[in-house]
């Protein structure tokens, strides 16, 4: 079943996300379209695009956050595909029952309102689900990290929302919201790496950025692009 | 949240630079108008040309001992330089504190030299006796006020006194502490201290400002420009300033000799003791029973009055003395509690406490002047504890908040390590309470509620010691105060408090209260609560130094909070979990639910005790609003079909 995330929304203007969307978006397809010139043609460069390695990584300097694609089949999908284009990512994956956005919220005076919406937002679609929340602080630094799961049954089929906010600053979340709806018995094959992916949501690994700051100038390729953070992180999928 | 509470322990050998141990007897000698200490001010203030205009400032102390086999004597000479009226009316004047017992006063000159140079010699008639007593406090020790005359704008003073201290009185050996750093800016420092007839004399110095020298049996130390020690919002003087001591003893062993002979004597005669024991206790208790029977008698039936007059200014009284008035001080009762328990075959010992220093590798050289307290330790089960005698109010399993972390000197010989003054433990939590609150929604949309409030240790002994002297309706008052400052000013609870008159009890504290209905009852709701005993200590903790270690106390709170909600709403959403850990402390929050509208929120909330660096300060605030900031409990109810 495919996933139902569309119309899904940020609180900030939608022209924001979508003038960041479209930029990372840029960033990142001339990036891999280097990448794939240089290693396989135009073939590759279109099957690379949208699949995406199992449990793969991802490390976003730019708005400090990582998460894992956990488990397979996950592909990289346009801006609007789940949600209303105010995304900075969003991802389908688990045999298309599953699809995950991440939100950038950068108003945030109270996370409780935030959270609180969504649970509403997720009763709406499963009425009789069940909701919790926890909150724990991410080690060494006093930022937030909450999760918040429902999980009911809709039209038959087994159905989740969860949501991960990460706290980068004062304000400023970072939400990975994911949905998965499937059969019974297809739910419980792919719940585990559902919730996984969904609390995999980390602060970016910034030694990372800081171990390829090391090793740019050596570079005489990556020294050629613009140094931002987006490259760097072209960088680390290359040595990967 | 710490109290501060000294006994006049000791209090005789409490000298502290500007705190001069003097004497001044009814015939105080009248000195030689001196034209050589006019000539020493004007020459000390011409040397001075750095002279702060903001503030006074000592421009010279200058004091010469000479420490012989049974006469110390001391000369000062100190003078002083007031640029401005606000500190004519602060410091005019000079307090010398002396003891009555082994003081002399031979001399004593005090002039004031005005801006225009004219001297104005202080009378020695117009000298101002006092008593330094207290209330329930009596001891030997004496004030002598010199108010300087003809003080004005630009005027510099000069006193000169000497003192002769019969060392055949004293109770102890002689030595002396001198704090050379200052609030007030200091220009020159010089200490000489001589040893005489055979006397060998020790110093010790941790001062970067003064530096000191021996010849053969002379110490002189020295220094200019010392600058006034910083100010914190909690810091202990004492700990902090930098300091230089003088000992006719290097071994911490023998000062604890001086103090156990005299409790040895006053444990002498145990006669009546054993009679009340006998009374006390039975061969059926057992032993934390025992302990609990003679110590409530000690801390509770022998009342605190110090008479620490000639003779016990460290010597107990004899028990059996104490035992027939029915007070003592510190000593006293340490004494007599230490004699109970060994008569119930617990082996405790006495230990020396400075109430007002936290600070150890600040006790330089074995002096009993550290201290100003005392108590006593034992072991039982493996387990330390130690028990202050003069608190009425705390049980022996915890020990007085306000000698927690102090620096301390153990009467006893300890095997294999320091024999010096150590630091008393700290407990991690000394402030601790544990609430049930259950609360109730009601269908008209108002609420029930029941608070069963446990306030243990610290908290025990502060609420026990106010309310163990109130009547039923100033207790119910003041928890009613509490209700209002911490719960709502909206409703009038009825309160119930236990606990009061048995020290192993917490103070109990139990409300009720009906609140009117509040809350729309046609309409989906959102509900907020709060943990308020966790946010009353959260409230209290907010740290403000800037310059020196905080010695933060440690809080812990359990709250289970039950909360019932009417079938009127179908519950949406629930409380978070919380798990919020920081270098500083932590909340950690389950919510169970449990049959149709009823959950339960459990969080435990700990920030332990801690020595905290002031570039620390900042980062445990912030721990502090974090926690605060997510102790909210927001749940949601769905208006029922």
């Amino acid at each position: 079943m495919d996933t139902e995330l569309s119309n899904t929304k940020s609180t900030l203007p939608v022209i924001v996300y979508l003038l960041g969307g479209l930029v990372i978006v840029g960033i990142i397809a001339l990036l891999v379209l280097v990448k794939q010139l240089g290693n396989g043609g135009l073939r590759d460069l279109i099957k690379g695009l949208n699949e995406i390695p199992a449990d793969h990584t991802i490390n976003n300097f730019e708005n400090h956050y990582q998460l894992s694609l956990l488990g397979n089949s996950w592909r990289d999908e346009e801006i609007g595909k789940h949600s209303d284009g105010s995304a900075l990512a969003e991802y389908t994956g688990l045999n298309k029952d599953a699809g995950i956005i991440v939100f950038l919220h950068d108003d945030v005076d109270n996370i409780t309102e935030t959270t609180q919406w969504r649970i509403e937002q997720s009763l709406a679609d499963i009425p009789d689900a069940s909701c919790f929340e926890s909150r724990s602080l991410i080690p060494v630094s006093l930022n937030l990290l909450v999760y918040v799961e429902c999980e009911g049954l809709n039209k038959g089929y087994s159905k989740i929302d969860a949501y991960q906010f990460l706290q980068t600053s004062q304000n400023t979340f970072i939400e990975l919201y994911g949905n998965l709806s499937a059969s019974k018995n297809q739910y419980k094959k792919q719940v585990a790496n559902f919730r996984g992916t969904i609390q995999s949501l980390a602060p970016a690994d910034e030694r990372i950025v800081e171990a390829n700051e090391n090793l740019a100038p050596t570079d005489k390729d990556a020294a050629s692009f613009d140094q931002t953070q987006a490259t760097l992180e072209a960088t680390i999928d290359e040595t990967k | 949240m710490k109290q501060n509470k000294s006994c006049v322990f000791l209090i005789l050998f409490s000298i502290v630079t500007g705190l001069l141990s003097a004497q001044a007897n009814a015939d105080l000698v009248t000195a030689s108008k001196s034209s050589l200490l006019i000539e020493l001010a004007k020459q000390t203030q011409q040397d001075n040309p750095l002279i702060n205009e903001n503030s006074v400032t000592r421009l010279l102390y200058d004091v010469k001992i000479t420490v012989g086999k049974h006469r110390a004597t001391t000369t000062y000479t100190e003078i002083w330089y007031y640029p401005n009226r606000g500190s004519i009316q602060d410091y005019g004047y000079e307090t010398i504190y002396y003891n009555g017992h082994t003081d002399l006063i031979t001399s004593l000159q005090a002039v004031t030299i005005q801006a225009n140079g004219k001297a104005l010699w202080f009378d020695n008639k117009n000298a101002k006796e006092l008593d330094d007593d207290s209330f329930n406090v009596f001891t030997e020790g004496k004030e002598l006020i010199v108010n300087y005359v003809g003080l004005e704008k630009g005027s510099t003073t000069a006193i000169e006194y000497e003192i002769e201290t019969d060392l055949r009185k004293k109770e102890s050996f002689w030595s002396r502490i001198f704090h050379v750093s200052n609030t007030r800016a200091q220009n020159h420092i010089r200490i000489e201290v001589a040893g005489i007839e055979g006397k060998n004399i020790f110093h010790a110095s941790d001062s970067e400002h003064i530096s000191c020298e021996q010849k053969d049996n002379t110490i002189l130390c020295e220094g200019r420009r010392i600058p006034s020690i910083s100010k914190d919002d909690s810091m202990f003087f004492r700990d902090q300033s930098q300091q230089i001591g003088f000992s006719e003893i290097n071994d911490w062993r023998l000062a604890k000799i001086a103090v156990l002979d005299g409790f040895s004597a006053a444990r002498r005669d145990n006669q009546d003791v054993m009679s009340y024991v006998n009374k006390l206790v039975n061969s059926e208790m057992t032993p934390e029973q025992k302990i609990t029977k003679v110590h409530e008698f000690v801390v509770r039936d022998v009342r605190y009055v110090s008479m620490s007059e000639a003779g016990n200014a460290i010597r107990p009284h004899s028990i059996a003395q104490t035992l027939e008035n029915r007070y003592g001080d510190c000593k006293d009762k340490t004494a007599l509690l230490l004699e109970m328990l060994d008569q119930i075959g617990v082996d405790a010992y006495p230990v020396l406490v400075s109430t007002n220093r936290l600070n150890q590798n600040k006790l330089l050289i074995p002096s009993i002047g550290y201290f100003n307290h005392v108590v006593l330790c034992f072991e039982l089960n493996g387990q330390k504890h130690c028990i202050d005698a003069t608190d009425s109010t705390s049980d022996w399993r915890y020990t007085s908040n306000w000698i927690n972390g102090n620096v301390s000197l153990p009467l006893v010989e300890i095997p294999e390590q320091n024999q010096g003054p150590q630091t008393l433990p700290l407990p991690k939590f000394p402030w601790r309470i544990e609430n049930t609150i259950d609360i109730e929604i009601t269908d008209a949309g108002g609420q029930n509620e029941q608070q069963r409030i446990a306030f243990y240790d610290a908290y025990a002994s502060r609420y026990r010691s106010t309310l163990e002297t109130q009547s039923a309706q100033e207790r119910v008052e003041w928890a009613l105060s509490l209700y209002e400052s911490e719960i709502s000013e909206s409703v009038v609870p009825s309160v119930e408090i236990t606990g009061i008159d048995t020290l192993a009890e917490p103070i109990r504290l139990t409300t009720n209260a009906e609140y009117e209905a509040y809350l729309s009852i046609d309409e989906d709701e959102t509900f907020l609560e709060y943990d308020p005993w966790i946010l009353y200590e959260l409230a209290s903790i907010d740290l403000e130094n800037e310059v020196y270690v905080t010695h933060f106390y440690g809080s812990k709170v359990t709250s289970i909070i039950n909360v019932n909600v009417p079938a009127i709403w179908d519950l949406q959403s629930y409380p978070a979990d919380l798990n919020l850990v920081t270098n500083y402390g932590r909340m950690r929050r389950k919510v169970s639910r449990l049959e149709t509208g009823k959950f339960t929120v459990e969080t435990d909330f700990e920030v332990p005790s801690v020595n905290l660096p002031a570039d620390e300060v900042e980062a445990f605030n912030k721990a502090m609003e974090v926690l605060k900031a997510q102790s909210d409990i927001q749940f949601s109810g769905k208006l029922a079909k």
